[in-house]
């Protein structure tokens, strides 16, 4: 077991009040429009606070651009804001892969066979979309074990479909974030819960990632959604307002 | 017992909670989505209503459990909240209830 310590602690927010049925929208909250405003330079300005309504509409934007067909464009989004909403870097995960691949076609980041034969996926949303119908097989394995894939980039993004996966069947998955053949952290997912031990980077650096049914107890550090709204750096705001630019 | 094969024993042992889970509207469950969503689970109904007698018969089962509602409410209302038993199982029970609505 990786040593237990918070991660993900830059985020904002608070839990919720009463009930469902008594959630607050999230109050207004001074934010960038980002087609209307010219780029802000991190010296001038600090990071952004958005509501999750806001991270929804940023990444449908970003990700419309980066040319995702209109009907996966909720996906991404839905995908985006339930890492946020649970303290994990969605946005600033779908940031990175945009980024790092500006005029890529986005058919060529499904993955790619390496030379050791060995199938590398690339793009996370796409993996995450694609593995989901393998998860059977993954998923079957002796439990004290763990079955690894190569990729894909920013891998934390593939987390919700693991939790839509798990919560059907009623099971806990154990994800292990392998960098260079290094096991640097491990989430805990169930349908709706996820916790991460270990160090918060490896979730955007990872070069493989293992899954394997987790038969013990749920760390007790297990959170559903609970923020109402996040902070961007202005150096990531930046770039995002340039991926979101028509 | 896995979580999905203690879930789906409560299912096959209790038809009347099956029912009240076919029975449940969109609206009935996207209130319990949310509260699965939500770290928060507090949910609140009126006291008979289908909601009351859904989340109820899931305290039965040790899947939720009643809590008291605020003070002051214009209505007679019942407050109940996941348990961590609930969080696990809930997911499972409404997953295989409505697909066997579905037929």
């Amino acid at each position: 077991m990786l040593e237990r310590k918070p991660v993900f602690g830059r985020r904002q927010g608070q839990a919720n009040g009463a009930g469902v049925a008594a959630h607050p929208a999230p109050a207004p909250t001074p934010t960038a429009d980002l087609a209307a405003q010219p780029a802000p330079t991190p010296a001038a300005q600090g990071p952004a606070q958005l509501p999750m309504a806001e991270v929804s509409r940023l990444s449908i934007a970003a990700s419309r651009r980066r040319g995702f067909p209109e009907d996966a464009l909720e996906e991404v989004a839905w995908r985006v804001v339930w890492l946020e909403r649970r303290g994990l870097p969605g946005l600033r995960a779908m940031i990175r892969e945009y980024a790092a691949n500006r005029g890529t076609p986005l058919q060529s980041r499904v993955g790619s066979q390496g030379a050791d034969g060995i199938f590398r996926w690339g793009c996370p949303l796409i993996a995450g979309t694609l593995l989901l119908d393998q998860f059977d097989e993954l998923m079957a394995l002796d439990p004290r074990g763990a079955k690894a894939i190569s990729g894909p980039d920013n891998g934390v993004l593939l987390l919700p479909k693991v939790a839509q996966y798990a919560g059907p069947r009623g099971l806990l998955i154990r994800v292990s974030w392998v960098i260079d053949g290094q096991i640097r952290a491990q989430s805990f997912v169930d349908g709706y819960r996820v916790a991460t031990l270990g160090d918060p980077e490896a979730l955007l650096e990872n070069t493989q990632v293992g899954f394997a049914p987790h038969l013990d107890d749920a760390p007790a550090e297990m959170r559903a959604g609970h923020l109402e709204q996040m902070l961007l750096p202005a150096a990531d705001m930046r770039i995002l307002a340039e991926l979101t630019a028509s | 017992v896995s979580v999905a094969e203690a879930a789906l024993s409560i299912l096959d042992g209790d038809p009347a909670l099956a029912d009240l889970l076919a029975a449940a509207t969109p609206g009935d469950r996207s209130v319990l989505w949310g509260a699965l969503d939500y770290e928060n689970s507090g949910l609140m109904t009126s006291d008979g209503s289908n909601n009351h007698r859904l989340w109820q018969r899931l305290a039965d089962h040790g899947l939720m459990t009643a809590t008291a509602p605020p003070e002051g409410l214009p209505i007679v209302a019942r407050q109940f909240e996941l348990t961590e038993r609930g969080r696990r199982m809930v997911p499972v029970l409404l997953h295989h209830a409505w697909a066997r609505a579905a037929g």
